[in-house]
C-alpha cells in the first residue's frame, strides 16, 4: 500500500453530493483553483493552502472541521 | 486503462506541459547526441565542431516548446491553461530539484578548465546540466502531480 502525501482526511464528495450534487468543476469555479486540484484534494494527494480551505468549507456553508479532519498521533 | 482515464480527465495544462517539455528535451537531446556521432565519425571527439549542433539545440528546444504550447493553447482553448497555487508549488518543487544537476553540470565544467580539458567536453558537461536539469525538473513535476506532494 502506498503512503498518502498528506494525513489530512476531507467529505469534499459527501459534501458535493449533499449539494445538489455539485460537481468538482462548480466547486473549482467557486474557489478559483483547477479542476484537477479539486480532485486532487478530494483523492488527499494536495493538502490545500488554509485560504482555499476556507473558501471550500464556504463553498459548503459548513465549519472547516466538517470538511477537512487531522487525525491524532498514534 | 486507469492511466488513460487519468491522463484524459485529471491532468491539467501545467501537468501535460510537463510532459511536453520532458518530450522536447529528450528528443533535442537525442537529437545533438546523433549530431556529434555523425560528425565524430570523420574527425576526433575533441575535433568535432560541435558548436553549430549545440547552438541549434538550444534554439530548437526554446522554439519547439513555444510552439508545442501555442498549438496545445489552440486545441484545447484558453479555458484548459489556468494555473492555480497546486500548479505553482509544483513548479517550484521541479526548479528545486533541477537546480542539483545544473550546478553538477556547472561544476564540471569548472573542474574540467581547471585541470585544462579540451574545451569540448568542457561545453559538453555543461550542456549535459542543462539537460538532466530539464529531465529531472520535469519528472519531479509529474511524479509530483500524479502521487502528490509529500507533507511531513
Amino acid at each position: 500500500m502506498t503512503r498518502k502525501p498528506t494525513r489530512v482526511t476531507n467529505n469534499i464528495r459527501t459534501l458535493r453530493f449533499m449539494n445538489n450534487e455539485m460537481t468538482q468543476a462548480d466547486l473549482a469555479e467557486q474557489i478559483g483553483v483547477t479542476r484537477q486540484t479539486v480532485i486532487a484534494i478530494e483523492q488527499g494527494r494536495y493538502s490545500p493552502t488554509l485560504e482555499v480551505a476556507f473558501l471550500i468549507a464556504r463553498a459548503f456553508k459548513v465549519p472547516l472541521e466538517e470538511v477537512f479532519q487531522f487525525p491524532e498521533y498514534k | 486503462m486507469s492511466t488513460f482515464l487519468y491522463i484524459v480527465d485529471e491532468m491539467g495544462y501545467k501537468e501535460r506541459g510537463s510532459y511536453m517539455d520532458l518530450i522536447v528535451a529528450i528528443g533535442v537531446a537525442a537529437k545533438y547526441v546523433w549530431d556529434i556521432y555523425r560528425l565524430q565519425l570523420l574527425t576526433p571527439l575533441t575535433g568535432v565542431a560541435f558548436q553549430g549542433p549545440m547552438v541549434r539545440a538550444i534554439l530548437l528546444s526554446v522554439v519547439a516548446t513555444i510552439i508545442l504550447h501555442i498549438i496545445y493553447a489552440i486545441l484545447t482553448g484558453s479555458k484548459d491553461t489556468k494555473e492555480d497555487q497546486r500548479d505553482r508549488q509544483v513548479s517550484r518543487f521541479g526548479d528545486w530539484i533541477s537546480l542539483f544537476p545544473l550546478a553538477s553540470g556547472a561544476f564540471a565544467g569548472l573542474i574540467l578548465a581547471m585541470y585544462g580539458a579540451h574545451h569540448f567536453w568542457i561545453a559538453n558537461a555543461i550542456y549535459a546540466g542543462f539537460f538532466i536539469s530539464a529531465i529531472t525538473g520535469n519528472i519531479a513535476r509529474i511524479i509530483v502531480y500524479r502521487r502528490g506532494l509529500m507533507v511531513t
